[in-house]
C-alpha cells in the first residue's frame, strides 16, 4: 500500500509554552549553566578526589560546550575543601652556585623569610662596617700594618746604616734600590770625583757595594713572604671581627626558624659566606676603573636574596590555575639570562616559576590543543607527571641552541591534579598514538553534546535566564525562550534533544538582544530570536544562494517535475563553517547485461569515499540476493552523481541509488518532483541518515523557487522522523499540502512513491507479479540471463 | 703675591720620581679651583740619581723581582721622561676638566732645596717626602673608612688664619677630623684661640682637636702625635720657619709624617 505523506505535526516539535510558566526569564533563578552533564561531572569529581598516580583528567567535548566553566566550577569548589599548599623559594647554593637550593615553607612564611633575609643583610651592612670602624679593630689593623712596615724598613735601615759606615748610601731609584758612594755632605759622588779616587779606593768601594747589593737582594726576597704573613694576620683579624658582628644577627634568625632544618643549614652557609666576603659589606669610595679592570658585575648582596617563586600568603584555598599559553617555559618555569659584557649570565634570582609551581598542591587546567601546539610542552609535562617533581631545565640548552651558562635548580616535589580539556578527536588520537597517555590520564570526563529535551526544558529555560543575566542581556519572554529551545533542538538536529553547545546559545541570545534593542523591545521577543537566526543565515548563505541560483538557471540540472527512467534527485549536506544546507544532486544509472557488477563511477574516478563505495556494494548484493537467487546475476550497472566534481562520501544516497538502478533495469520512469535520502541495508530496509532537516529544506527551497506544484516532496527514512525540526515555511507548505514528506521503512515503499506502481511481493516460489516494479526488474534480469546463456552456448558450439 | 685682586694666586706642587703624583695633583687642583689660582708643577730630577747612574759600576736591585740590573744615565733619563709624560697628561686632564691654568717646570737638583726655592714665589706649596716611594699599605677591611685627619699648625697669625681657611676647603670634601697644633706665643689666650678655631671648624662640619706645641722641642715634639693619629695632610704657614729652619721643618714633617706638606704663604 502506497505510503501517505507525514502529518505536518511530525515535521516540527514546538516547545509547549505551558511548560514554561513564566512571563520573562527575569522571574527565574540562576542555575549552574551546565545541565545534563551528569556523567562528565561525576567523572571530574571522581578524578579530582581519587588519589594515586596517573589519575589526571581529560575532559572531552567540542569547543564551546562550556567544559572549562564546568571544570573550573567543580575544581574551585573542591579546592575550597583542600588545605593551602606550601610556599616555595630558591636560595643560593654557596658551595655550588649553579645548583640553587629550594626551600619549602608553610603558606605565608615564604614572604616573611624573604623579608627576614633582606633585613638581615641590611643589618649586617650596618653592623659589619661599624665593627670595622671601631677603635679596637682600627688600632689592631694599624698595629699589624705598622709591624709589617717596620719590619721591612728596619731591615732596610739596618743595611743603610751599615752602608753608611763605609760612606755608601742606599738610595731608591724609580724601579728599585741602589748603593752609591757619598761625600762628607752625603751627596752622591759624581763620576769625575770617582775617577779622581785611587784605584784601591775605587776597588774597595766597588767590593763593598757588591757585598751590600747581595745582602739587599736576599733581604728583598724575604719581603713577599713577610707581606703574605701580615696579610694572613689581617684576614684573621677581619674574620674574627666579622664573626662578632654576624653571629648576633644570624642567631636571631636561627632561633626563629629553629624547626626548619633546611633553613638552619642555609643560615649556617650564609654566615660562613658573609664572613668570607666581609669586604663586600664595607662601603668603598668610588674608584676610577683602571685599564682592563671589569666593573662589578652585580650586587654582591644578591646572593643572600630569597627568590620566592610560590607565595600562598593571601590564599584561603588550594590553587586552581588555568594557563592560557601553555608553552614549555610557562609550564615548567624558566631561568632568565642577563646580557653582561657581551655574554649571558644568570643566577638563582632569575629563576621564574611556571604554572606547575603555582598549581602545586592544587589543580592545573590546560587546553589540550594549545598544549600540543607548543613545542616540547607535552613531553615536558609528561616528564613532570611521571617524575612527580618540577625540574627546571633550559630548553635552549638541552636543544644546544645556546651555550650560555645555565642553572640546575633543585627539583621541587609536585603533587597536583591536572585537568586537560579538548576535542574528542584529540583524546582518541592521544589514546591511540601516545603509549604514556593512558597511564597519565586515567579519568575521561566525556561531555554530552545534547540533553534530553522532554525532561530538561524547564532547567534549560533557567539556563537561558542565567546566561542573559550574566551577559547583561535583556530577559527573554516566554515565547522567546520557547523559540530558543526549539532552535536548540534544531542545532543538534533532533526534535527530542537540546544542544549543550553553550557558545551557540550564548551567541544567539547576544544577537537576539541586539535585535531587541534595534526593535525597541524591553525583553527579547520570539521575533527577535527569529531575526537573529535569520540574519545569521543571511550573513552566511552566499554560497547556498549561488548554488540554488545555478539550479534555477538550469546550469546545474535538477528536475522538479515529470518522470524519467534511470534518474533521481538525491540529497546531500554541505557544511561551510558554522552553516550547513542541503543540496539536491542528480543521480543517474545505466544498466546492461553483464557479470553482476555495479560500477560506481565516483569510485572509479577516485571521487568516491570508502563509505560511499560500501553503500554501492550493498546495492549489488541486495539486487542479486532478491532477484537472482536461482539464476546467474547477469547485470552490469553504472552509477554517477551528475555534475559532481568533488568528493562524494557517505551512504545516505544508497536508497536513491538503489531506486535509480532498478528504474533503469525495469525501464520504469521515476518521479522527478520527489527527492530522496536514506541508506539501505542488504535486506532492503531503509536506515537513518544525518542532516535530514537541511536536506528536506534544500529540496524545498529549489522547488519553491521553481514553483511549488503540490506534488513535490522528499522521501526520508522513517527512523529520521524524530529528528525533524523543519523550518516554518516548510511546515506551512506541508500543512497546505504543497509539499510532502514521506517516511519509508523499505525500498519497496520508496519505489511505490517514486513510480506510482505497486512494488510487488514475491510469492512462495519467489516469483513477483508481472506488472509490478519488482516483477519488471526480475523479468529483465531473466532476459539478460537468457541472452547470456545463448551467447555462451553459441560460443561453445563455435569452439567445438 | 698677597694682592689677590691684582695678581692671580699660584699653587705649586713639587714632584719627584717617587710620589703618588696623582694624589698630590688632585689636592693641588682642588685647592687651585677653590681659590681660582693657577696650578704650577715643579718636577725635580734628583741629582743624586744621575750621579749614581753615571758611575761605571752602578747597579740597582729591582724592587719587584729582587734582581740585579745595570743602571746608566740613559735608563735614568728614560725613567724620568716616562714619569714626566704621565705628569703632563695628568696636568692636561686637570686643565681640561677644571679649566685651570697649569704649567710645568723641570729642574735637576735636590727636591727640598728646589721646592723651597720656588716657594718664595707662590702662595701655596705642596710637597711630599722626597726620594721615597709612598709607604706600602696593607688591605684592611675598613681602609676606606679611615680617613686620616688633617693637621694644622696654628699660631694666630694672618697666615695661620689663611691656613685654617685652606684646611676648611680640604675638609669640605672629606669627613675627616681637624687636628690643630697650637703654637702658643707669649700673651696669647689659648682658650680664645680654641674657641675661634672650633667655630670655624663647625662651619665646615669638622671636629677640631688641639695639641699644644712645646716651644723648646718645636716640631719634633708633635711628630709623636702625628704618627699615632695618622695624617692625610699637614698645613703649615711658611712664616713659621724661614730659610734653613723651614727646610729642616719641611724635611722633618714630610719624612716623618709620611704625608703631603702644604706650606701656606
Amino acid at each position: 500500500m502506497k505510503k501517505t505523506p507525514l502529518e505536518p505535526g511530525l515535521l516540527y516539535k514546538p516547545c509547549k509554552t505551558e511548560s514554561l510558566n513564566f512571563s520573562t526569564t527575569e522571574e527565574l533563578e540562576d542555575i549552574d549553566v551546565i545541565i545534563g552533564q551528569e556523567r562528565a561531572i561525576q567523572s571530574i569529581l571522581f578524578g579530582i578526589r581519587i588519589g594515586g598516580k596517573g589519575y589526571n583528567i581529560f575532559a572531552l567535548a567540542p569547543p564551546g560546550t562550556g567544559k572549562l566553566t564546568t571544570v573550573r566550577q567543580l575544581v574551585e569548589h573542591e579546592a575550597g575543601r583542600q588545605p593551602v599548599p606550601s610556599d616555595w623559594c630558591y636560595v643560593n647554593n654557596f658551595s655550588s652556585p649553579a645548583k640553587p637550593v629550594c626551600i619549602e615553607l608553610t603558606p605565608g612564611k615564604g614572604k616573611i623569610f624573604q623579608q627576614d633575609m633582606q633585613q638581615l643583610i641590611e643589618e649586617l651592612r650596618i653592623a659589619i662596617p661599624s665593627s670595622f670602624e671601631g677603635d679596637e679593630y682600627r688600632s689592631r689593623a694599624e698595629e699589624l700594618e705598622e709591624e709589617s712596615r717596620q719590619r721591612e724598613s728596619q731591615a732596610i735601615e739596618k743595611l743603610r746604616d751599615e752602608a753608611a759606615e763605609s760612606h755608601i748610601m742606599l738610595i731608591e731609584t724609580p724601579t728599585g734600590y741602589a748603593f752609591a758612594p757619598v761625600d762628607k755632605d752625603e751627596n752622591v759622588i759624581n763620576p769625575e770625583q770617582f775617577k779622581k779616587l785611587s784605584e784601591t779606593e775605587q776597588l774597595s768601594i766597588q767590593e763593598s757595594i757588591a757585598k751590600l747589593q747581595k745582602r739587599l737582594q736576599s733581604l728583598l726576597k724575604k719581603f713577599p713572604s713577610w707581606r703574605k704573613e701580615t696579610k694572613r694576620h689581617l684576614q684573621e683579624l677581619n674574620r674574627v671581627i666579622a664573626q662578632l658582628a654576624v653571629n648576633h644577627s644570624i642567631d636571631e634568625l636561627k632561633t626563629k626558624y629553629a624547626e626548619q632544618e633546611n633553613i638552619q643549614r642555609y643560615l649556617e652557609q650564609v654566615e660562613k659566606d658573609v664572613i668570607d666576603h666581609v669586604n663586600d659589606f664595607i662601603p668603598h669610595r668610588e674608584q676610577v676603573l683602571s685599564f682592563l679592570e671589569l666593573p662589578q658585575g652585580s650586587d654582591p648582596f644578591k646572593r643572600y636574596q630569597v627568590n620566592l617563586i610560590v607565595d600562598h600568603g593571601d590564599r584561603k584555598t588550594a590553587p586552581v590555575v588555568y594557563e592560557d599559553h601553555p608553552n614549555y617555559a610557562n609550564l615548567i618555569g624558566r631561568v632568565d639570562h642577563l646580557a653582561y659584557m657581551g655574554s649571558l649570565v644568570t643566577d638563582f634570582t632569575m629563576i621564574k616559576p611556571g604554572a606547575l609551581h603555582r598549581a602545586n598542591g592544587g589543580y592545573l587546567l590546560l587546553d589540550a590543543r594549545k598544549l600540543l601546539m607548543q613545542p616540547y610542552a607535552w613531553d615536558g609535562l609528561k616528564r613532570v607527571l611521571q617524575s612527580r617533581e618540577i625540574r627546571i631545565e633550559s630548553l635552549e640548552k638541552s636543544l644546544s641552541l645556546i651555550s650560555a651558562a645555565s642553572l640546575e635548580p633543585e627539583p621541587i616535589p609536585l603533587y597536583f591534579k591536572l585537568i586537560l580539556f579538548g576535542d574528542r578527536l584529540i583524546y582518541y588520537l592521544l589514546n591511540l598514538y601516545d603509549p604514556e597517555f593512558q597511564e597519565l590520564f586515567k579519568v575521561a570526563a566525556d561531555f554530552d553534546d545534547s540533553v534530553d529535551r522532554e525532561t530538561t526544558v524547564r532547567e534549560y529555560a533557567g539556563m537561558l535566564a542565567t546566561i542573559a543575566r550574566r551577559e547583561k542581556l535583556r530577559p527573554l519572554s516566554q515565547q522567546a525562550a520557547a523559540r530558543v529551545i526549539e532552535h536548540s533542538s534544531r542545532l543538534v538536529g533532533d526534535a527530542e534533544k537540546l544542544s549543550t553547545h553553550l557558545r551557540s546559545i550564548k551567541d544567539l541570545l547576544t544577537e537576539a538582544d541586539y535585535w531587541a534593542e534595534n526593535n525597541g523591545h524591553d525583553n527579547i521577543a520570539a521575533s527577535d530570536v527569529q531575526q537573529a537566526i535569520d540574519h545569521k543565515i543571511y550573513r552566511l548563505d552566499r554560497i547556498r544562494e549561488k548554488l540554488y541560483e545555478n539550479i534555477h538557471r538550469g546550469t546545474v540540472m535538477i528536475d522538479t517535475e515529470g518522470k524519467v527512467v534511470g534518474q533521481i534527485n538525491g540529497l546531500s549536506v554541505l557544511q561551510l563553517g558554522d552553516f550547513s544546507f542541503g543540496q539536491p544532486s542528480r543521480i543517474t544509472a545505466t544498466t546492461r547485461m553483464g557479470n553482476g557488477k555495479v560500477v560506481d563511477i565516483e569510485k572509479e574516478t577516485e571521487l568516491g569515499g570508502a563509505i560511499h563505495s560500501k553503500g554501492v556494494l550493498i546495492l549489488s548484493s541486495f539486487i542479486a540476493s532478491r532477484y537472482a537467487r536461482k539464476t546467474p546475476f547477469s547485470l552490469t550497472a553504472s552509477l554517477v552523481f551528475e555534475q559532481s566534481y568533488g568528493q562524494v562520501e557517505g551512504d545516505s544516497a544508497s536508497l536513491a541509488e538503489m531506486c535509480v538502478i532498478l528504474s533503469s533495469l525495469a525501464q520504469i520512469p521515476l518521479r522527478q518532483d520527489i527527492a530522496m535520502t536514506g541508506s539501505v541495508n542488504q535486506l532492503g530496509r531503509v536506515q537513518p541518515i544525518g542532516g535530514v532537516n537541511e536536506k528536506i529544506e534544500g529540496f524545498f527551497d529549489i522547488c519553491k523557487k521553481k514553483g511549488l506544484t503540490g506534488t513535490q516532496g522528499v522521501i526520508i527514512p522513517a527512523s529520521n522522523v524524530k529528528y525533524l525540526m523543519l523550518r516554518w515555511d516548510v511546515v506551512h507548505s506541508a500543512q497546505a499540502k504543497q509539499f510532502q514528506i514521506y517516511a519509508v521503512e523499505t525500498v519497496d515503499e520508496a519505489l511505490e512513491i517514486l513510480t506510482d506502481m505497486e512494488a510487488g511481493a514475491a510469492d512462495e516460489n519467489g516469483e513477483y507479479p508481472p506488472e509490478t516494479v519488482n516483477g519488471r526488474v526480475a523479468e529483465q534480469l531473466l532476459q539478460f540471463t537468457s541472452i547470456k546463456k545463448k551467447f555462451l552456448k553459441s560460443g561453445r558450439e563455435k569452439n567445438d | 703675591m698677597t694682592d689677590t685682586a691684582v695678581l692671580k694666586k699660584r699653587i705649586l706642587v713639587a714632584l719627584d720620581a717617587f710620589q703618588d703624583y696623582q694624589t698630590l695633583l688632585d689636592i693641588a687642583a682642588s685647592l687651585a679651583e677653590h681659590q681660582s689660582a693657577a696650578l704650577s708643577a715643579l718636577f725635580v730630577e734628583d741629582i743624586n740619581l744621575f750621579h749614581l747612574a753615571g758611575l761605571p759600576f752602578a747597579m740597582e736591585i729591582d724592587r719587584m723581582f729582587s734582581t740585579e740590573q745595570q743602571l746608566d744615565e740613559m735608563k735614568m733619563t728614560r725613567n724620568m721622561e716616562s714619569r714626566l709624560r704621565r705628569i703632563r697628561r695628568a696636568l692636561s686632564d686637570v686643565n681640561k676638566q677644571l679649566r685651570l691654568q697649569v704649567s710645568l717646570t723641570v729642574v735637576r737638583g735636590n727636591y727640598l732645596t728646589e721646592a723651597l726655592a720656588a716657594a718664595a714665589e707662590v702662595d701655596l706649596l705642596l710637597l711630599e717626602n722626597p726620594g721615597k716611594r709612598p709607604a706600602r699599605k696593607e688591605k684592611t677591611a675598613g681602609k676606606d673608612l679611615f680617613i686620616r685627619p688633617v693637621w694644622l699648625v696654628y699660631d694666630g697669625s694672618p697666615a695661620a688664619d689663611r691656613s685654617l681657611d685652606i684646611a676648611g676647603e680640604i675638609l669640605k670634601n672629606r669627613h675627616a677630623e681637624l687636628n690643630v697644633v697650637l703654637k702658643i706665643q707669649k700673651g696669647m689666650d689659648c682658650a680664645e684661640l680654641k674657641k675661634k678655631i672650633q667655630e670655624k671648624a663647625a662651619g665646615f662640619h669638622a671636629k677640631a682637636h688641639f695639641f699644644v706645641m712645646a716651644e723648646e722641642n718645636g716640631f719634633p715634639s708633635i711628630m709623636q702625635n702625628v704618627l699615632q693619629k695618622g695624617s692625610s695632610i699637614m698645613i703649615v704657614n711658611r712664616e713659621l720657619g724661614e730659610s734653613a729652619e723651614t727646610r729642616k721643618m719641611a724635611a722633618l714633617i714630610s719624612e716623618a709624617a709620611g704625608c703631603p706638606l702644604l706650606l701656606v704663604s
